[in-house]
């Protein structure tokens, strides 16, 4: 893939994250009950936790989450990386290390997002 | 030299990156754009670090309510409060900053390019741009005031009784 395609894939990444990250966040915000979020002791309730786990909604949403951030972090650590100047053959092992440390992550954290429709 | 590299465009020989990231944090004759910079890949780090301990801690609801219970009974700590209080205060800054860097990816708060005219302030720093981080600095703020007053103060007086 070219890089002006990674380079795009990774701030349409961020436009998702800018706006599902504060979305996931507000769950969590004992701040915020007045405007209808269950706060943070009761989000993270095992009933709150299961319920939210067995609803298909939040299922995707989270793969999808995880889909974006794992990309665009992945992206960033590799750009940082190729900022650094290092020879060609150590650009091409970080790339192929980024790659894996993301795919792994993305497979496992998918797993658990379907395997917890079943709980 | 060789002839070979002679021959090679400027544009084209391999950049000498000297400062490597130690330059990341070498403030001097540096500008807030440049903090900017560094602090947003500091945070980034900082972000990509948790995104992996985050899904791997949160699979632990796969194994039942128990071991979640046990889970969320080694999170009730202060240090964790304050762990999450600084998470926010990453997500913050690297996302709004990230806004800031995604307008300005898009040219839409650098300006059009200008003539340089002494003393070379360049507007790209300048304007538009400058009030923009004000702009964010100041949300910023306010999102970390309300995250101090979620994490230090709500979470471990109201919703544990500590």
């Amino acid at each position: 893939m070219k890089e002006s395609t990674l380079w795009l894939l990774h701030i349409i990444a961020a436009l998702v994250l800018v706006i599902a990250i504060p979305i996931h966040m507000h769950n969590f915000s004992t701040l915020l009950r007045p405007l209808g979020a269950p706060g943070y002791e009761l989000a993270l309730s095992w009933a709150f936790v299961s319920s939210r786990a067995r609803d298909i909604f939040y299922t995707v949403t989270y793969i999808a989450l995880l889909g974006a951030a794992t990309y665009h972090g992945m992206y960033g650590v590799r750009s940082m990386i190729y900022e650094l100047a290092l020879s060609k053959s150590l650009e091409r092992i970080s790339s192929i290390l980024c790659f894996l440390a993301g795919a792994g992550l993305f497979v496992f954290g998918t797993y658990v997002a379907i395997a917890a429709l079943f709980l | 030299m060789t002839s070979k590299q002679n021959q090679t465009p400027t544009c084209l020989r391999p950049y000498s990156n000297r400062r490597g990231i130690i330059g990341w944090f070498d403030s001097r004759h540096l500008n807030l754009e440049r903090y900017l910079y560094s602090m947003h890949r500091l945070a980034g780090i900082v972000l990509v670090g948790y995104l992996f301990v985050h899904v791997f801690t949160t699979s632990t609801r796969l194994r039942g309510p128990a071991p979640w219970d046990a889970f969320l009974f080694t999170i009730e700590n202060p240090l964790i409060y304050v762990g999450e209080w600084l998470l926010v205060a990453a997500v913050a800054l690297h996302g709004l900053n990230g806004i800031r860097l995604i307008l300005a990816e898009l040219g839409l708060s650098i300006g059009e390019p200008q003539r340089p005219i002494y003393p070379y302030r360049p507007k790209s720093i300048t304007g538009r741009q400058r009030y923009l981080i004000w702009f964010l600095m100041i949300v910023g703020g306010i999102l970390l005031i309300g995250a101090a007053l979620e994490y230090l103060v709500f979470v471990p007086l109201v919703s544990h009784g500590a």
